[in-house]
């Protein structure tokens, strides 16, 4: 089975274990590697190598956590995001499946705009942010529509592919036993392209989350972008660094769970199992 | 009473514009109510196009397909069911899910269901890996869901491409007499494309026997040793005098498709 090459981004994929590796010897060796990096980072910082003022340490971002998590700035921020990213993944997602399953399942169509995708794909989205400012301002809805259209555009791309991992025995099966439209769709082509349509939200998710935080690092007057950028430019690298080290915790934690919940739902792949 | 009768039949694609590929012509042959036909020929000489036309996937280019005097124009697994090469079950589903996925798709209820696809089930010997999933049994046992899957749907014909396909030579003889058993007690008409000569003449009441590219027929053999029939049927001299005719027969057609050797000297 090929699988397309928007696959190899995955989440997990890489750390599903090769054969002859053990998984724990892996993870033993990666938390080696973070804990040294954390290490080296202090010590640097501490004997003056590195400039704190800048660089900051993991002390300090440590430290920093209960303040900012008690600041109602950050509070909000931390709201106005999610509000934003929430919504990005909703408008995408669903503008994203419908078209990336039409796009799938109508030759013509996709001969036809599927270009279109795979262009915006490859092109920086970010140079669309001023000009979606100049349309939206520079409040939480230049965030959400730019976080949309890059939702959008990962699960169009991964459904179109969901639907290629169908297959052509299991679609002539629905044929020769004269399967409705709907019954094709619901037992056929949903469970076939299931693969690709997790791939799919996970990356929408993720890359929601990315366009909105980017937005209001240039933009906007709100958000964890807004106060990563003011943080910065006081110099307060330890809570812009906090903030970005807890934006990452939660993707991942995020990210985990999402692969389990694949797993689960998709146990009948026979790689599901490993 | 015959069920099945193919008329004049042809297909043909476009391979690219101006360029005709015929898979197939001049098809003509009857399937008799409760009668075991298969058909044998070369690989790529359009056998399985004739199965799917027959059960309606595919439309002829010229000629027609009556299934008990009704032009079949598309597929109607109440008439004809198919079990396809690959068995084709769906992995997200399990066995006793697979073997109901026919009634679903045909639109039974959900109780029919439920109680045919146990019936099948158990009667193909699988019964309890109801709850498996496929990928969790043989080949061969796959095999046998697919086959209960179009035998739920009680049809007047099974449409089997290549059922054994797929399988080991062993399975295959195993799954052969199991097979032999089932179909026998369903009392169905069966047509089952092949390209093995031992099944070709075990399996039929009648044997087509098809040319290479663009596929013919070009015999058709009756095989008269009783049933039920086991294993032991390979010895019989009838089997033997088939098998002789129908090599001659394949052989023929491979060496006439197969590029002329190069003369020595060149």
């Amino acid at each position: 089975m090929a699988v397309p090459s928007v696959y190899a981004g995955r989440l997990g994929a890489s750390t599903r274990t090769r054969r002859g590796t053990s998984r724990a010897e892996a993870r033993v060796w990666r938390t080696a590697f973070i804990v040294g990096v954390v290490v080296l980072w202090e010590l640097l910082a501490r004997t003056g190598v590195i400039d704190e003022r800048f660089a900051s340490k993991p002390s300090s971002i440590v430290m920093a956590v209960p303040p900012l998590l008690s600041d109602p700035q950050v509070l909000e921020a931390l709201g106005m995001t999610l509000y934003a990213v929430g919504a990005s993944f909703a408008i995408g997602t669903a503008g994203g499946m419908l078209v990336g399953v039409i796009l799938g399942l109508q030759p013509m169509l996709r001969t036809a705009y599927f270009p279109i995708v795979m262009m915006l794909l490859g092109t920086p989205k970010s140079l669309f942010l001023p000009v979606i400012m100049l349309f939206f301002g520079l409040g939480v809805e230049s965030a959400i529509v730019f976080g949309s259209i890059l939702t959008f555009v990962h699960v169009t791309v991964n459904v179109v592919a969901g639907v290629d991992l169908v297959e052509p025995k299991h679609l002539m099966v629905a044929k020769a036993y004269r399967a409705s439209r709907w019954k094709r769709f619901r037992h056929v082509i949903l469970p076939g392209a299931s693969p690709g349509l997790f791939t799919a939200i996970w990356h929408g998710l993720r890359n929601g989350f990315t366009g909105v935080v980017i937005a209001q690092l240039f933009t906007a007057t709100a958000g964890i972008g807004y106060l990563v950028r003011v943080y910065s430019n006081n110099f307060q690298t330890d809570r812009a660094l906090t903030l970005i080290l807890m934006v990452s915790l939660v993707l991942i934690l995020v990210g985990t769970g999402w692969n389990h919940v694949e797993k689960r739902l998709t146990s009948w792949r026979p790689d599901a199992t490993q | 009473m015959t069920d099945l009768r193919v008329e004049g039949l042809q297909v043909a694609y476009e391979t690219r514009p101006g360029e005709r590929l015929v898979a197939c012509q001049d098809i003509s042959l009857t399937v008799a109510s409760g009668e075991f036909v298969t058909i044998i020929g070369p690989s790529g000489c359009g056998k399985s196009t004739v199965l799917h036309c027959m059960g309606g996937l595919l439309p002829p280019t010229q000629g027609r397909v009556l299934f008990g005097g009704d032009e079949v124009v598309q597929p109607n697994p109440h008439n004809a069911a198919f079990v396809f090469q690959d068995y084709s079950l769906f992995p997200w589903k399990n066995i006793l899910e697979n073997v109901g996925m026919g009634l679903t798709f045909a639109g039974a209820g959900k109780t029919e269901i439920a109680g045919k696809a146990a019936e099948k089930l158990d009667f193909v010997g699988l019964g309890e890996f109801a709850h498996a999933l496929p990928r969790e049994l043989s080949g061969g046992m796959q095999q046998r869901v697919a086959v209960a899957r179009a035998l739920a749907m009680e049809p007047r014909v099974l449409l089997m491409d290549e059922p054994f396909g797929a399988l080991d030579e062993q399975s295959r003889r195993t799954l052969g007499s199991d097979m032999a058993r089932i179909l026998e007690q369903t009392q169905r008409s069966v047509v089952l494309i092949t390209h093995s000569l031992d099944e070709a003449i075990f399996w039929a009441d009648r044997i087509i026997v098809m040319s290479a590219r663009p596929g013919t027929i070009i015999e058709e053999i009756e095989v008269k040793a009783p049933r039920p029939r086991d294993l032991s049927m390979m010895t019989e001299p009838e089997f033997q005098a088939i098998r002789v005719r129908l090599f001659d027969l394949i052989q023929l057609q491979q060496a006439k498709k197969a590029p002329q050797p190069l003369a020595g000297g060149r």
